[in-house]
């Protein structure tokens, strides 16, 4: 075969030996070594670094997430321990490491168990500092100021901690709407017991006002509530709490016996005695449900007494109270006889008993306390009806006498009469 | 300690590839040749291997093609490139330090007794090794290095020193020796972007700039700060403000802290409560912290200067030993306070955070420079920012904490203190206090503290500057033989301007209106020769007695000087203008007018050659006289 001696691409002459010529023997390749091929190629080992760099930090994250968490859970495990020193090393290390690895929530949880190490090993100081400067970047946070109120209070700061109670009830609780409904009302709940701890009571019953009107659609609230107003002398509001949780739940034993109490105290005692009945019948069949209430705690037995109790009074009373609307005549005699036998009867025991002087009746009533027996002296009153009232009076006069020298009355029916009789009593004066 | 390099001595391989440059460079698209040639013994035939093989180089070398671009955008694109690479180092740096301490000295905050003595130790012994035999241009704290590779090496660092300081420092900083990441990182930046100017070829101007953007690359995505580290490559390495190589800084240091936000997290570095005065008065505290801050930073470059000192004059063979015998001494100081151990970032926002009595916290600043004077003379290798900035912080927040038992009516946040405290060792130690300022800033992201810290670092600049002349860097690099420009010693030197040099208008100064034969008749017995002439529109030129005569005798004597004088333009200067700009201007005319900058035709002077010469003279005569 014969090659042609010029090269037809360069013009060269093919050296004697060579096939082809130099230009077409090998590609060159200085491309490789241009600028713009290089180029090309950091930028696509960057990208293959961006790969290596991402899966290096994604586990670096993931190993500092993983350290936090677990200093974190030791952290709280030596704190329920007692071991408050090692606790806070501990809570420290998990600060640390979430940093920058946890959601804001959670590293806030982490600084507050760290605060709550401090103040367990008796570092007050720093960990109100600590707190004052996590209040610094978010004033509104309610859980800290939550801490602050709780650490003030203790310090015995009592201006700052009611500031700070304020500011976690109006402040940003991060939880579903639910919960912070709830959360705001346990955070009343504690002002209102420290209040009254403190014997703020006027501010106590401004925080139980604010309360009511903020409770979230929950019977076992409103009835928890009802119970505070009653506590706190607030009967007409506490039956208005124990009403709407009825409303919500016309089966909830503890609005049922708070109602009753309420109408109890305000001297309703037609609704009383209805509330009363619900909730003893309620209670009865709670008891007959199969393994209900088996972990009942003796509080409950208590207040089924105490229920039974208000329902014996007043029915009493309803059976004794001569005042009752819609009586004739013989019947409120009837019914203020069978009062003065009772007090009678008490005044006499309490007599015996501790030596003191019975009162004595004045002229005008003696036609019916000396009367011979108690048919005549009922005819007789309620012939003279206008005495009625002096009657009732010498009655509470009798019965105040014993309370005051022998206690309160046992029984429902001398109960019943010192109720009527205070009625009577605060109707004249 | 490794031997100084002398001035002007090239590394061996620096001068090869800046010298293959100039002739890869030259390289045509036009040269390509035909892939689709046949290959020896082929003739006639291709197969499909070969065909796809042709079509592949084709699309490659047009996509080659597609980016050929000017050098100055090309340079814009490399820097981002350095950015985005020097930011993915240092994230993996930072990991590697982190994973280094948890397997040495474990997770929790207060390790064992034993291991934090043993650990600085071992580690100690194995760094120098490395150090010594594997990779000796690592030691250092990387500043001084890469402004050595700038001035004096053309820009060269070579990677395997990137490779090289990544292992060590992550190994001394996770050890525990008392070292920051910061100035590492710089060094790394600048050596990425070192090795990508070789690879493409940069000129040998580019390849000495392309170091400096590398550094500002590395330092912005260790501080998660750009502005900062911006500042601080120009103030430290560079040396010199210049907008040529301004845009690629920039444009590095935000590519770079892109990259460590993204895997890393944008949060500041620490985070206080916004910060509001409390009482005007608050600010004398902060002057006290200046006070504070500079002594504190006269004594940490006194110390530093002292260990290392007594360190370069041991023996040779101590040099395996010294990181070793820092570790241990640095440890034991440790196992007291572990504080003072590593970086320490997380002491610092401890330390924000009130956690510490203020005795606590001024032994731990002491202690924290002896730590570190012990780990940087010992020749481990790591960074003096973090150490710095935690002295810094610590005395801050000390003086924080008592202005808030005495004061505390006149109290801010106690984390504003000890943010200012940092500043103010900045500006006190490293001198750098420009960048001290928006440091504070950017690692906090709080604009509101930039009074207290611009009065604290002031205080501090100046106690630092009057009882030590030179600043640490420079002092380490004089005493490694180096002698390289320092930006501070550059804003003491006076710059010369015309009005230094210039002298007044004397003699017959002419107009360009004016006709040849008025003018020839003022000559007289006139000396000066040239004259100068002023037009109207502000232009100044020369024109001799002889032509002037000569134009008279040629009966031009009725024409006005600009028709007859030759076009050419004398170059005017102002008197705000540097004797340097004069020099360049003045070429061979025998003096140049000084004008006001109000109307180029008010003369206010003339300045010749041997005026300039003079000015030189009279100046150095003067700086001489002030040094003796």
């Amino acid at each position: 075969m014969e090659f042609s001696q010029v090269c037809p691409k360069c013009g060269r002459t093919i050296p004697q030996g060579q096939i082809v010529c130099h230009c077409s023997m090998r590609p060159r390749r200085y491309w490789l070594h241009s600028r713009e091929t290089i180029l090309l190629l950091c930028v696509l080992g960057l990208v293959v670094a961006f790969g290596i760099t991402g899966f290096a930090a994604q586990l670096y994250h993931g190993r500092r997430a993983e350290l936090a968490r677990s200093w974190f859970d030791r952290g709280n495990a030596e704190l329920k321990a007692g071991r408050a020193a090692a606790a806070l090393s501990d809570f420290r290390a998990a600060l640390v490491y979430a940093q920058r690895e946890l959601s804001r929530d959670e590293q806030q949880q982490y600084e507050l168990n760290f605060v709550r190490a401090l103040i367990a090993t008796g570092n007050s100081d720093a960990a109100r500092s600590y707190l004052l400067d996590m209040w610094d970047r978010a004033p509104g946070n309610s859980p800290v100021n939550l801490e602050l109120a709780h650490l003030t209070a203790r310090m015995g700061n009592d201006a700052d901690a009611k500031r700070y109670y304020n500011g976690a009830i109006l402040g940003v609780w991060d939880q579903d709407a639910g919960d912070v409904l709830r959360r705001r009302l346990d955070v009343r709940l504690e002002l209102y017991h420290y209040l009254m701890d403190r014997g703020e009571k006027t501010e106590a019953q401004a925080v139980l006002l604010a309360m009511a009107t903020a409770i979230p659609p929950d019977p076992a609230l409103h009835a928890q509530v009802g119970q505070l107003m009653l506590q706190a002398g607030q009967p007409q509001q506490a039956l208005q709490q124990f009403q709407q949780a009825l409303r919500l739940d016309s089966r909830n034993y503890e609005a049922m016996a708070g109602a009753g109490e309420a109408d109890f105290q305000l001297g309703n005692d037609r609704d009383a005695v209805r509330y009363l009945e619900n909730a003893i019948r309620e209670d009865a069949q709670q008891k007959r449900r199969p393994g209900a209430r088996a972990n009942d705690s003796g509080s409950r037995e208590t207040e089924q007494a105490h229920v039974v109790e208000n329902l014996a009074i007043a029915q009493a009373t309803l059976a004794l109270d001569p005042s009752r609307l819609g009586l004739d005549p013989r019947e409120r005699a009837r019914r203020a006889i069978r009062d003065y036998d009772a007090a009678v009867i008490r005044i006499e025991s309490c007599a015996k008993e501790h030596g003191i002087a019975l009162p004595e009746p004045s002229r005008n009533l003696t036609p019916f306390t000396d009367a011979a027996s108690d048919e005549l002296a009922e005819v007789t009153l309620a012939r003279h009806i206008e005495q009625l009232d002096p009657l009732m009076e010498f009655i509470f006069e009798m019965e105040s006498a014993a309370t005051e020298n022998c206690g309160p009355p046992a029984d429902a029916t001398n109960a019943a009469i010192v109720r009527i009789g205070t009625r009577t009593h605060a109707s004249h004066t | 300690m490794s031997e100084p390099q002398r001035p002007n001595e090239r590394s061996p391989e620096a001068e090869p590839w800046s010298a293959r440059n100039a002739e890869q460079s030259q390289v045509k698209t036009e040269d390509v040749p035909d892939w689709s040639a046949e290959l020896p013994g082929e003739r006639g035939k291709s197969t499909f291997a070969q065909r796809l093989k042709a079509v592949v180089l084709e699309a490659l070398e047009r996509a080659r093609a597609g980016l050929s671009m000017r050098e100055d955008n090309f340079f814009l694109l490399l820097s981002v490139i350095i950015g985005l690479y020097a930011g993915l180092a240092v994230v993996c740096f930072r990991i590697a330090i982190d994973y280094t301490r948890l397997w040495l000295l474990g997770s929790g905050i207060n390790p064992g007794p034993i291991r934090v003595v043993l650990v600085p130790t071992v580690a100690g012994l194995l760094l120098a090794f490395i150090v010594l035999r594997i990779f000796p241009r690592v030691k250092g704290s990387g500043v001084t290095q890469t402004k050595s590779a700038v001035y004096i090496y053309d820009g060269y660092i070579s990677f395997d020193t990137v490779i090289g300081k990544f292992l060590t420092c992550a190994l001394a900083i996770g050890s525990g020796q008392s070292l920051g990441p910061e100035d590492p990182s710089l060094q790394m930046g600048a050596g990425i972007a070192s090795a990508l100017g070789r690879r493409l070829h940069l000129s040998r101007e580019k390849g000495r700039l392309i170091a400096p953007v590398g550094a500002a690359a590395g330092l912005a995505a260790a501080f998660n700060a750009p502005i900062t580290a911006v500042l601080f490559v120009i103030e430290e390495v560079i040396g010199t403000w210049s907008a040529g190589i301004l845009g690629a800084v920039v444009l590095a240091a935000v590519a770079a802290v892109v990259v460590m936000r993204l895997f890393l997290g944008a949060q500041p570095l620490f985070q206080i409560p916004p910060y509001s005065m409390a009482h005007p008065t608050e600010l004398l505290s902060y002057a006290a912290l200046g006070v504070l801050g500079g002594i504190m930073s006269l004594i940490f470059v006194k110390l530093l200067r002292w260990v290392r000192a007594r360190t370069r004059r041991l023996p040779r063979w101590t040099l395996y030993l010294q990181p070793a015998l820092a570790g241990m001494m640095i440890g034991g100081i440790g196992l007291k306070f572990p504080q003072i151990m590593g970086a320490g970032y997380e002491y610092m926002d401890q330390a924000m955070h009130g956690q510490f009595l203020w005795r606590t916290l001024v032994a731990l600043a002491l202690l924290k420079v002896l730590a570190t004077s012990l780990s940087i003379s010992s020749g481990a290798p790591g960074g003096m920012f973090a150490p710095a900035l935690f002295v810094g912080a610590m005395v801050g927040a000390a003086v924080g904490t008592l202005q808030h038992q005495f004061f505390p009516g006149a109290a801010g946040p106690l984390g504003a203190y000890a943010l200012v405290g940092m500043g103010t060792l900045f500006a006190g130690f490293l001198r750098a206090p420009m960048t001290s300022v928006f440091m504070v800033l950017e690692v906090s992201g709080n604009y509101s503290i930039i009074v207290p810290v611009i009065i604290s670092n002031a205080i501090a600049y100046v106690i630092g500057r009057r009882f030590q002349q030179t600043a640490i860097f420079d002092l380490m690099t004089r005493e490694e033989g180096l002698d390289l420009p320092s930006m501070e010693e550059g804003r003491e030197q006076t710059t010369l301007l015309v009005e230094n040099a210039m002298r007044k208008p004397a003699g017959l100064i002419l107009k360009a209106s004016d006709l040849v034969a008025d003018a020839y008749s003022r000559l007289g017995d006139m000396t000066e020769d040239p004259l100068l002439v002023s037009y109207d529109t502000g232009r100044w030129t020369l024109v001799h007695k002889s032509a002037l005569q000569d134009a008279a005798r040629a009966g031009k004597g009725g024409q006005p000087l600009s028709q007859v004088l030759p076009s050419g333009r004398l170059p005017r200067l102002h008197p705000d203008q540097s004797l340097d700009l004069a020099l360049r201007l003045i070429r061979d005319a025998p003096f140049l007018p000084v004008v006001h900058r109000a109307d180029a035709r008010h003369l206010v002077g003339l300045l010749s050659l041997d005026d300039i010469l003079a000015a030189y003279r009279r100046a150095s005569i003067i700086k001489s006289g002030a040094v003796e």
